[in-house]
């Protein structure tokens, strides 16, 4: 049976862990088996203090989760955390830079490999997902009678095709792109905390699946 | 500076002597300014260890359970002395400025 204070304990503990989650994994395991055992010490102290006054004490002194992160970030020169102006500008372009010809989103995979906001793991999901998510995008626009298995296969054709088509149909272009990039764009512009940038508001069933996700067939 | 400095008072509280992690956090919360709050320590013993200029080992204390203790490697001793040089002609500089204008 867990105690208040365990639970405190072990609280605190997983909040640390989801702050430092941008860490590489050693250093992220070694500070937070050492705060465990600092709080281990802390409460083998003895004191007048019944136990859970204790724990608070003790928490206390460690401090904010997000402030240790925050000294992480700084001593393993992981940059601020903090996402900046390009940082938004990466996802617009991941999410529409398809439709500004190939190098939209090509300038979009650079601002988002330059960045610090993101962990490699963020990068490579927004590199490989968001290209293959933009297929929803495209057959929404077109609204051809196949319906698409390859993500990647055909997208290259497919958004040559879509130039002349977006002059005519922009507005339903923009609401497929919305839906369709969700997997990657989303998982991107949720991680910094107040990350600026579009979030992809309407949903398509089926397309938030991950990199394997295929254009649904609705029709 | 205080972040810049703090790894310093580090290594000096390892000069002498062997410590475990709780009882550093203890020594550096015990000078007034230095550390806002323990826990930031933590991520600063990892670099340190990273960086080879602290190497920490599991032993025996000799009250309650064993620990990982801390110590200076040559390296961190190198470093320390290189700081110690240049932080007392930095505080001489500064204090004599300071001294100065009153």
């Amino acid at each position: 049976m867990m105690t208040g204070s365990e639970r405190a304990v072990g609280e605190y503990l997983d909040r640390l862990e989801r702050s430092l989650r941008r860490l590489p994994p050693r250093q992220r395991r070694a500070i937070l088996e050492e705060v465990g055992e600092h709080l281990d010490d802390a409460l083998a102290e003895p004191g007048p203090d019944p136990a859970e006054a204790a724990v608070r004490t003790a928490l206390d002194r460690l401090g904010d989760p997000d402030d240790i992160a925050r000294e992480a970030r700084a001593r393993f020169g992981m940059g601020s955390g903090v996402p900046s102006w390009t940082d938004a500008l990466a996802i617009v372009l991941l999410l529409l830079g398809g439709f500004l010809w190939v190098s939209g989103w090509i300038a979009g995979v650079v601002l988002l490999w330059m960045s610090d906001v993101w962990s490699t793991r963020d990068k490579l999901v927004g590199t490989l997902v968001v290209p293959g998510g933009l297929l929803p995008a495209v057959w929404w626009a077109f609204r051809t009678t196949s319906c698409e298995t390859s993500p990647r296969g055909e997208a290259v054709p497919a958004r040559d095709r879509s130039y002349s088509r977006l002059r005519s149909g922009g507005a339903g272009l923009y609401a497929g792109s919305c839906a369709g990039p969700e997997a990657g764009g989303d998982h991107l512009s949720g991680r910094p905390s107040g990350a600026p940038g579009p979030k992809p508001s309407c949903g398509l069933p089926g397309s938030s699946d991950g990199p394997s996700s295929n254009a649904p067939c609705l029709a | 500076m205080r972040r810049g400095t703090l790894e310093y008072c580090v290594l000096a509280l390892l000069r002498d002597e062997e410590r475990y992690a709780f009882n550093l956090v203890r020594g550096l919360g015990a000078a007034d300014g230095l550390v806002t709050s323990g826990g930031t320590l933590y991520p600063l013993l990892a670099r340190l260890r990273k960086d080879g200029w602290v190497a920490s080992s599991w032993r025996e204390s000799p009250s309650g359970p064993p620990r990982r203790y801390y110590r200076l490697t040559p390296k961190g001793q190198d470093a320390l002395d290189q700081f110690t040089d240049e932080w007392r002609r930095f505080r001489d500089a500064v204090d004599a400025l300071m001294g100065g204008t009153r």
